[in-house]
C-alpha cells in the first residue's frame, strides 16, 4: 500500500476518531495532521507493519494522550454563557442532553475518552482496543468501566441540575 | 442507557470532523514546514554537561580516594580557585551529516559550592530571547552557532550578571559513551512520554535506560509535556542517574572500564583556572543526591512563549523567579532558592 493510497482509503476516518478524541475540529486538525507527517516520513515502516491503518491510528492516539499536554498546544474552549441558553422545550433539551454527554467526555482521562470513543463510535473489539492503546485487554475494560460511571454520575447531575424530574 | 447517549452523541459531532481537503493541504504545508526546518530537527538533541565529566572523573576520583588517602600528603596536581565555581556546560548534537555551526542544545551552568559538597545544575533554557552581542536579539542557542563557546558564555553572564570560571562542551556522543560504558542508568520520569522516531512510550516511573534509551529520552523534545523544557530537565536527572551508576561500580577495580571511561571524547574543556581532575578531587564528598537540577518548571504559562517575525517561537525570562535564581547564583544561596522553590527542583520529581 503506497501513502498516497492509504490517505485516500483512511483518512476521513483518522479525522472523524481525531475529532471523537479531541472534542474540537481545530485540535483534531492538528493531530491528523501531525501524525500524517510523521507517517508520511518512515511510511517505508508503518506499510509494512500487519494493519497500516491500526498502526497509524495508535500514533495519533499516542499523540492525543501524551503531546496533547504541551502548553502551546492547550486551547482555550469558548463555551457560550448558560445564561444566554434559550428556555429548552422537549426536543432541544433531549438534545441538551446529549451535548451533557459530549461535555461530560472532557472530563475523562485521555486514555479513558479514547477506549469509550474506540468501542462506542468505532465499535473495535476489545483486543484491538487494546492494540491500539497498547495496554492490556483488562486494562481497557477497566478504562470503560470507569469511563462510563464517571459519565453516568455527570449525566445524573446534569439532570438535577436542570430540572430533570418531571 | 448511557451507551446509548454515547453513540448519538458521537453520531450528532461526525460533521465537525475537519474536512479531508483541508487535513491535505495541512498536511502537505506541514512537511513542508518540517522539511526547511529538518536540520534543526535532527540535531535537535542532547547534550550532557560539565556535569557528565564532573561526574565522571568524581566517581573516579572518589573510587581512587581510599588508596591515595593512606598517604599522608598526596600533593594534589593543578590548581582550582578557592570558591564557588560557575562553568557553562555546553551541550551539542553534532552529527557528520550536518555541518557546522551547531546550536547549543543544551545550556547549563553547573554551580560548585564553596565547601565543595554540592552540585547544581541550573538549566537556562536554549529557547530564551537573549541579546546577543553583535547579532541582535536572538535564542539562547543561536550564540554557540554565532560564536562558539565564548560567546555562548558571554550571553549568558549577560544574562546571569555571574563572572563564568571557563566553558564545558559536551557532545551526544560522549553521552552514548558514557551509557555504554557505566550500563543501565536509573532514571525516574515525573510524565509520560514517547519518543519521536518509534512511537515507543515511557510512563511516568523508574527505569533503567540503556545507552539507546538515554540518547532517544535526551533528544526528544517533541513528545514530552513541555518540549526542550522537559528536555532540558530529562537531561539534568539522566546526569544524575549517570552519578548514581558510577557510584555503584567497581570502577578501580575494572582497568578496562576506567580507561574506556577516561578515553571518552566528545569533551571539550575550557577551564583557564581549573585543573578539572584537582577539581574532581575536590568533589569526592559530592554523593549523586547532593547534585540538584534546577529547571524552569515553565507551568504552561504560554504568555511567555513569543512568535518572532521569523516565525520561531522564543520563550521569556519568568520574571518574578528568574532573578531570583541569578542572585542565588551569584550570592551561593541555591540551598535556599531551592527551599522556596522546590518546583524548580527538576531531579527530585519522584523523591
Amino acid at each position: 500500500m503506497t501513502y498516497d493510497d492509504f490517505v485516500d482509503a483512511s483518512l476521513a476516518g483518522l479525522s472523524r476518531y481525531a475529532l471523537m478524541l479531541a472534542g474540537d475540529p481545530h485540535t483534531a486538525q492538528d493531530l491528523v495532521q501531525e501524525t500524517m507527517v510523521r507517517a508520511r516520513e518512515r511510511w517505508h515502516r508503518v506499510s509494512v507493519t500487519a494493519s497500516p491503518e491500526r498502526y497509524v491510528r495508535r500514533m495519533l492516539t499516542n499523540l492525543y494522550i501524551d503531546w496533547h499536554r504541551a502548553p502551546w498546544r492547550r486551547r482555550v474552549h469558548l463555551r457560550a454563557d448558560p445564561a444566554e441558553w434559550a428556555v429548552p422545550d422537549d426536543h432541544a433539551q433531549r438534545a441538551a442532553d446529549r451535548d451533557e454527554i459530549w461535555q461530560a467526555l472532557t472530563a475523562l482521562p485521555r486514555q479513558q475518552r479514547a477506549a469509550v470513543v474506540l468501542r462506542y463510535y468505532e465499535d473495535r473489539a476489545d483486543q484491538e482496543i487494546a492494540d491500539i492503546l497498547g495496554c492490556s485487554v483488562g486494562a481497557v475494560r477497566g478504562y470503560i468501566s470507569k469511563a462510563l460511571s464517571t459519565l453516568r454520575a455527570r449525566a445524573g447531575a446534569a439532570q438535577l441540575s436542570t430540572g430533570g424530574f418531571r | 442507557m448511557i451507551e446509548e447517549l454515547l453513540r448519538e452523541s458521537f453520531a450528532r459531532h461526525e460533521a465537525q470532523a475537519p474536512a479531508t481537503e483541508t487535513l491535505r493541504r495541512g498536511i502537505d504545508a506541514l512537511a513542508t514546514r518540517r522539511r526547511h526546518r529538518r536540520t534543526a530537527v535532527l540535531t535537535g538533541g542532547v547534550a550532557a554537561t560539565v556535569a557528565v565529566l564532573l561526574v565522571a572523573v568524581t566517581v573516579i576520583v572518589r573510587q581512587l580516594a581510599p588508596v591515595v588517602g593512606n598517604l599522608p600528603t598526596v600533593p594534589l596536581p593543578g590548581h582550582v580557585p578557592d570558591r564557588a565555581l560557575n562553568i557553562l556546560l555546553l551541550g551539542l548534537d553534532t552529527r557528520p551529516e550536518f555541518p557546522p555551526p551547531y546550536r547549543s542544545d543544551i545550556v547549563s551552568v553547573v554551580h560548585v559550592s564553596e565547601d565543595r559538597n554540592h552540585v547544581y545544575l541550573v538549566d537556562i533554557p536554549r529557547d530564551l530571547l537573549v541579546d546577543i552581542p553583535g547579532h541582535g536579539e536572538d535564542k539562547l542557542s543561536s550564540a554557540h552557532a554565532f560564536g562558539g563557546p565564548q560567546l555562548s558564555a558571554t550571553v549568558v553572564e549577560n544574562l546571569t550578571g555571574l563572572e563564568l570560571d571557563g566553558t564545558v562542551t559536551v557532545d551526544l556522543g560522549a553521552l552514548r559513551e558514557l551509557a555504554d560504558i557505566l550500563g543501565p542508568v536509573p532514571v525516574c520520569l515525573p510524565f509520560s512520554m514517547s519518543v519521536s522516531t518509534d512511537g515507543r512510550t515511557f510512563e511516568p516511573g523508574c527505569y533503567t535506560l540503556d545507552s539507546d534509551d538515554v540518547v532517544d529520552i535526551a533528544r526528544e523534545r517533541y513528545n514530552v509535556p513541555m518540549g526542550a523544557i522537559s528536555r532540558a530537565a530529562n537531561v539534568q536527572r539522566i546526569l544524575v542517574g549517570f552519578a548514581e551508576q558510577a557510584a555503584s561500580l567497581d570502577l578501580l577495580g575494572d582497568a578496562d572500564q576506567l580507561a574506556a571511561l577516561l578515553a571518552i571524547d566528545g569533551i571539550t574543556i575550557d577551564l583557564p583556572d581549573i585543573d578539572p581532575v584537582a577539581l574532581a578531587a575536590q568533589l569526592r564528598g559530592v554523593a549523586a543526591a547532593d547534585i540538584v537540577g534546577i529547571a524552569d518548571p515553565f507551568h504552561g504559562a504560554a504568555d511567555r512563549i513569543v512568535l518572532l517575525p521569523s516565525g520561531a517561537s522564543v520563550m521569556l525570562l519568568d520574571q518574578q523567579v528568574a532573578p531570583q535564581l541569578f542572585s542565588a547564583l551569584h550570592d551561593e544561596t541555591l540551598a535556599d532558592f531551592v527551599a522556596a522553590h522546590p518546583d524548580w527542583v527538576s531531579t527530585s520529581v519522584l523523591g
